[in-house]
């Protein structure tokens, strides 16, 4: 998905946005490789991103885990859903089909009890179900394949209003054209028994057994949850009910509403009753898990994880300062891990008008960017590698590598920190007699809070050098993405605090959503460059449909360099997520999702 | 502030915090000179015209949160990725495709037949619900920082007054002056920094996030709130201070305590029971329209000590761009300042005889 | 008051002089006025501060040159170079340097400008406005005196600070509100405060020109055949001047931190520019590690603040004796 976790305590969640996967891959020292030749900026030696072993037992049963956040979650429903930070409720509350296997990127059955057949042609999808799986009070009965049928439909319903239905499960013949009020049946999916459920897609889709991971697919009680559906806007999140070994505690009615769930304060998590622990890898050590939100302070947020008094940073990176202090400790340090992020930070650049329309342009903006600048507003090399391209080092032979992984730098610099004299060439080849642009000003609509605001000074600073005055429109995060950024007429000429994480591990999740012509939307659009270049869409739209693995990297891998060429929008960080844990706890986190904490596995020591 | 001189109802704006209130309405004072009939009508005037500024209120926060909102309340809703069909349907499902006076009117009806001030865009929680349950956290904050206030500026007040000149007065009026000047989230930086048992230089009290409700566990509830109490109420204590000081050098000089001296009474008495009677009148009555401000929630303190209250929530709901948050959170403020506005002319019909309603 | 508000105790006690008061010593009022004020050691000690803040804030361009750090320069090198966290205090940067490498120093100078100019502008509008309006309802009183009274009740019903973020973000957008006149930026910043402190002023002059009207010096005016304006300007105006000063001293301080209180709430000025508030803001996340970047700009703040608040009250007791 999309966006990242905010970065910083002042801002609440807005427009969510979920991580999914990054490879296991994990490229020993992606962090380091090419901040390396950075001047001036060395790695620390400490810094390592693999990530802590999944546990396979318990240290001890029992036990309250606490997880400190600043914002809410995105959608308290997990059918809408949709932000890292949600994830880490909706992973132990809710079994998708499909769930990645420990602290690893690869997908396992969940609530499936094998991987997915494929047809030959692609175009059924077969999924069985395990028996055994129960829901949790007040519904109290075993999971059948029409609640996961459900679950799905519920999705293109307005009422429920899912951000991702549309791009990876309209694909199933009969899925809605038109949002329709309330959930409809959708005649591609099939339930012959109650442990079976299968999928008729009307082409075949690359991408859809991964998409089968995402909470969409957890079930859902229709005879229970559609009368909550059947409002404007869907109660059910208020009054979910869980499949995982997890329940947001709830009262005798099924109300989490005050109860487990008090919106900007605590979500708290208790045992499921009906969990059967013989059907789930998860361990679920803990008898009761909060979420204590409204830690807007990451230093505090730090501080009392380091105490011990709470277990982990659920969606804010302690500050830079701290994480001097705390990599500077051997003990400490021990406590931290840094997980690839598997998205990228970049400045989309609107194509769509004067005077980034011009090719030579934007190529110069992006050789005059200082991107070691713009990563130190970000806390410097520990937040990861300078991007060059799009897709993460932790995709490694999944498209990273095709795309020429660390070597593909199309606008290299020394140190990254800008080539001022190739930008003034270029400059020059556009029309502009000494190198130096003379337009009217640029717009820019940024973040009104660190460490986005930042980032953005720099970047004015930057295209100053090439004459460019840029006037920073200084907006919160959620305005400035549905109000600027999303809304392709009122797109300002420069986005500066714009990124994309993956849905799950495919890149295709990276670079169709974003740079694809034929999804530039009125609004809510993510190809914020709104590049549409026809030779790339047609390349993308065959990668879509292309099943072999390999070929389908090969593809992916060869479009992210075309798209970087374009410098419709310059990346410039690979991010990592660090995430502190107490001494207290056995650490366990998601490395598919930011490297979030998975409550599911860790224990209280 | 006597509701008869509007002169004394001094700019009190209430920044931040800061803000004491304004004094009754203005036009009272006309109102009051005219008309002379009795009390009870007077109450049912008063609340007759609360209601109708209520209706204002909300009528212009709609306009100025719908009208122009800093987010796109369905495009948030709908997430990324959403087609333009859902962002539609949804616009239509949240009626924000309907004609402006329509979703007024039905906004209208919600808060007046059942009380209720819409759901959240982004959790769909009701907001009155949110605000009642939070009532209590601003009150548990707004309230002990009134005793504070209070048991700390109006003794020294009263010392400073009677000590004039004396280095107590000069000191005191000189931290009166330095407390009104710094803004509340600054000060409360500060001390965190200095007090709070997790970044503080000593590590005295709990610092922000700690709070918790008083049913919960009284001891960590009282701890949590000391520093925000004292720092929510310096700039008031401060400013009481400076005004029961300046009340009480004015009464001083009036007949009726020369008079009272006259009879040999005791200087301490004719202090305390002549001179600080009078002076501390109008005090209360600011007192009742501060807290009335605060009651609305502190938003600054709230949010730099991490106190789960109505401010808090109104900084979020802004952050968030959830816009019927925002105007409940708008709406409950005008309530709370409305309502004390009320309490505090009647009140002060009753006790001051010259006052005529 | 703002914090401080200011005032409190300091209501400006029952009145200003007697309007139209004879002098005995035939000394002019501001005559008079000077005679207390620079008595006052504390109020002229005040005056100077600002005095000077005004000079520094004017000659910004040439104290910054001189120090050779432009206010929106970044300089990278002064930041970890592994962590990027910021360096404080040094010979090279006197008050440290902020998150993206800009030097504290040149922006907590430059930050006067913003404070300065917001807090003057605004205060200046709202008394010209509430002045006018004041005036108009005190004098003609009937349905404009309603109207205009009205209004004001509705806006002191408003949770202030919650109007101001309110209007302030609303202007933020795009070309702004009111068909583009009011630009996102500064101008949007001092509209907010406007729209909500004229009601001040406002009321209180309508109070004064209320009593002012039946006087007598009023009537014998009229006597002679002047019109409401010919009254308005030159009989009922110059009676106000001791309120309006008055009223001018207690709002700028409140002023300066509203303005701060918006920038620190995130909407206000657009960066690069510096502003207090949003210093501030910005280095609360890192008020434990950088200290330097809250202190400085913190105590800029206070001490303008402070120095208006002193300055007014010595404007005060100088109009008033009886005061104190």
């Amino acid at each position: 998905m999309k966006t990242f976790r905010p970065r910083d305590g002042r801002v609440g969640v807005g427009m969510g946005a979920a991580a999914l996967l990054s490879l296991a891959v994990l490229a020993a020292g992606c962090g380091s490789s090419s901040s390396s030749t950075a001047e001036g900026t060395s790695t620390p030696s400490n810094i390592s991103t693999a990530p802590p072993p999944t546990p396979v037992s318990c240290e001890t049963k029992g036990g309250t885990l606490k997880i400190l956040s600043a914002g809410d979650v995105d959608h308290i429903d997990p059918g809408e859903a949709y932000y890292s930070f949600s994830y880490e409720i909706t992973r132990p509350t809710q079994r998708a089909l499909l769930a990645p296997k420990g602290n690893s990127t690869e997908l396992e059955p969940d609530l499936a009890a094998s991987m997915p057949t494929v047809s030959k042609d692609g175009k059924t999808v077969t999924v069985t179900l395990k028996p055994g799986v129960r829901f949790s009070p007040p519904v109290n009965r075993e999971v059948t394949s029409a609640d996961v049928k459900y679950a799905i439909e519920r999705g293109f319903a307005t009422s429920v209003a899912n951000g991702y239905a549309g791009a990876y499960f309209s694909v199933i013949e009969g899925a809605p054209k038109t949002p329709p009020q309330y959930p409809v049946p959708i005649s591609g999916i099939e339930t012959p028994g109650p442990h079976t459920i299968v999928f008729h897609l009307v082409r075949p889709e690359a991408v859809f057994v991964s998409a089968l991971s995402l909470p969409l697919t957890a079930p859902v009680p229709e005879d229970y949850a559609k009368p909550f559906d059947d409002q404007a806007v869907s109660s059910y999140g208020l009054h979910q009910v869980a499949s995982g070994p997890y329940m947001i505690k709830n009262n005798a009615s099924g109300s989490i509403n005050g109860v487990g769930y008090k919106p900007g304060q605590l979500i708290e998590l208790v045992r499921n009753p009906n969990w059967n622990a013989s059907t789930d890898r998860r361990l679920a050590c803990a008898d009761d898990v909060r979420f204590q939100e409204g830690y807007q302070d990451p230093t505090v947020m730090a501080k009392t994880i380091l105490s011990g008094a709470a277990d982990a940073n659920g969606d804010t990176p302690p500050p830079p300062a701290e994480l001097k202090s705390i990599l500077s400790s051997s003990t400490q340090s021990k406590q931290l891990f840094f997980t690839p992020t598997g998205g990228s930070r970049y400045v989309a650049l609107n194509t769509s008008k004067a005077p980034f329309d011009n090719l030579d342009v934007r190529k110069a903006v992006a050789y005059v960017l200082d991107r070691n600048a713009m990563r130190l507003t970000r806390g410097g090399p520990v937040d990861g590698a300078i991007a060059t391209h799009f897709i993460d080092p932790s995709f490694g032979n999944q498209g990273f590598d095709q795309s020429g992984g660390t070597s593909f730098d199309p606008f290299p610099s020394p140190g990254f920190a800008g080539d001022v004299t190739k930008a003034k060439e270029l400059m020059k080849a556009a029309g502009y007699a000494n190198g130096m642009y003379t337009g009217p000003q640029v717009t820019m609509v940024a973040d009104n809070t660190p460490p986005g605001s930042d980032t953005a000074k720099v970047i004015a600073a930057d295209l100053a050098k090439i004459g460019i005055d840029a006037k920073i429109i200084s907006v919160t995060h959620s305005t400035m993405y549905t109000k600027y950024c999303n809304v392709p007429k009122n797109e300002p000429n420069v986005c500066p605090n714009v990124g994309w994480l993956p849905d799950f591990h495919e890149p295709q999740t990276i670079i169709d959503p974003t740079f694809n012509g034929k999804n530039i939307l009125p609004s809510n659009n993510s190809n914020w460059p709104l590049l549409n270049d026809p030779t790339l869409n047609a390349a993308m739209d065959r990668a879509e449909k292309t099943l072999d693995p390999q070929t389908r990297y090969e593809q992916w891998g060869k479009l992210d360099d075309q798209v970087a060429e374009t410098a419709a929008a310059v990346p410039w960080l690979w991010e990592n997520f660090p995430t502190l844990f107490s001494s207290r706890v056995v650490p366990a986190l998601m490395v598919d999702n930011e490297g979030a904490p998975d409550v599911s596995y860790m224990s209280v020591k | 502030m006597s509701a008869s001189a509007e002169p004394q109802a001094a700019p009190r704006h209430s920044l931040p915090e800061g803000g004491p209130a304004h004094g009754p309405a203005a036009f009272l004072a006309l109102l009051l000179g005219v008309l002379g009939s009795s009390m009870s009508r007077y109450i049912a005037r008063r609340v007759g015209w609360g209601i109708f500024l209520l209706f204002v209120v909300s009528a212009l926060t709609f306009l100025i949160f719908y009208v122009f909102p800093s987010a796109d309340p369905a495009a948030l809703r709908a997430g990324r990725q959403a087609n333009p069909q859902l962002i539609a349907q949804i616009r239509h499902a949240l009626g924000l495709d309907d004609p402006l006076y329509e979703q007024y009117w039905i906004y209208l009806k919600g808060i007046f037949l059942h009380f209720n001030l819409g759901y959240s865009y982004q959790n769909n929680v009701s907001v009155t619900s949110q605000i009642l349950t939070r009532l209590p956290v601003t009150i548990s904050l707004t309230v002990g920082a009134f005793v504070v206030w209070i048991a700390i500026g109006i003794p020294l007040g009263i010392l400073s007054a009677i000590r004039r000149h004396s280095t107590v007065d000069r000191s005191t009026m000189g931290l009166a002056l330095l407390a009104i000047s710094a803004p509340v989230y600054w000060l409360g930086l500060i001390v965190l920094l200095l007090f709070a048992d997790d970044i503080g230089k000593v590590h005295l009290l709990p610092g922000a996030g700690s709070y918790v409700p008083i049913t919960h566990d009284p001891t960590q509830w009282f701890l949590s709130l000391l520093m925000p109490w004292f720092v929510l109420a310096a700039s008031f204590a401060a400013i009481y201070a400076r005004m029961v000081r300046g009340n009480l050098i004015e009464v001083m000089g009036e007949d009726y305590i020369r008079t009272a001296r006259a009879k040999g009474l005791s200087e301490r008495r004719v202090i305390l029971r002549h001179g600080v009677r009078a002076a501390i009148t109008p005090v209360v009555t600011l007192a009742g329209l501060d807290l009335g401000i605060l009651l609305g929630g502190a938003v600054l303190t709230e949010t730099v000590f991490n106190i789960p209250g109505i401010g808090r929530y109104a900084y979020d709901s802004i952050v968030n761009s959830d816009l019927p948050a925002i105007q409940g959170t708008v709406l409950f403020g005008a309530f709370f300042i409305i309502v004390m506005n009320i309490v505090v002319d009647v009140l002060y019909a009753f006790l001051d005889p010259r006052v005529r309603y | 008051m703002g914090t401080a508000e200011a005032v409190g105790g300091l209501e400006p006690a029952g009145g200003w002089a007697p309007p139209g008061a004879p002098d005995v010593r035939s000394r002019t009022p501001w005559q008079l006025f000077w005679e207390r004020f620079r008595e006052d050691r504390v109020a002229l000690a005040a005056l100077g501060f600002i005095c000077f803040e005004i000079i520094v804030a004017g000659a910004a361009p040439l104290i910054v040159g001189a120090v050779g750090h432009p206010p929106n320069a970044q300089y990278p090198g002064a930041l970890d170079p592994v962590f990027g966290t910021p360096t404080g205090p040094s010979l090279r940067f006197f008050f440290g340097v902020d998150p993206v490498g800009e030097d504290v120093f040149s922006r907590v100078i430059y930050g006067a400008r913003v404070s300065l100019e917001v807090a003057l502008v605004a205060t200046a509008l709202s008394v010209v406005i509430g002045v006018a309006l004041g005036m108009v309802a005190g004098y003609y009183r009937g349905v404009t005196d309603t109207a205009i009274s009205r209004v004001i009740d509705v806006t002191l019903a408003f949770p202030i600070l919650l109007l101001a973020l309110g209007i302030a973000s609303a202007c933020s957008l795009g070309n702004g509100c009111a068909a583009g006149l009011v630009k996102p930026g500064l101008r949007t910043v001092i509209v907010a405060i406007v729209v909500i402190n004229w009601t001040y002023v406002g009321r209180v002059i309508r109070g004064q020109v209320l009593s002012l009207r039946e006087k007598e010096f009023v009537d014998a005016a009229r006597a002679t055949g002047a019109g409401d304006v010919s009254i308005l300007f030159r009989e009922i105006l110059p009676n106000l001047v001791a309120p309006i000063v008055v009223y001018t001293t207690l709002i700028i301080p409140q002023n300066i931190l509203l303005e701060a209180a918006l920038s620190y709430l995130g909407v206000g000025i657009n960066p690069p520019q510096a502003s207090w508030g949003e210093m501030i803001a910005e280095a609360t996340p890192i008020f434990n590690t950088a200290w330097w970047y809250f202190t400085f700009p913190g105590v800029a703040l206070v001490l303008t603040v402070l120095a208006f608040n002193l300055l007014g009250d010595g404007v005060r007791d100088a109009l008033d004796p009886r005061a104190d």
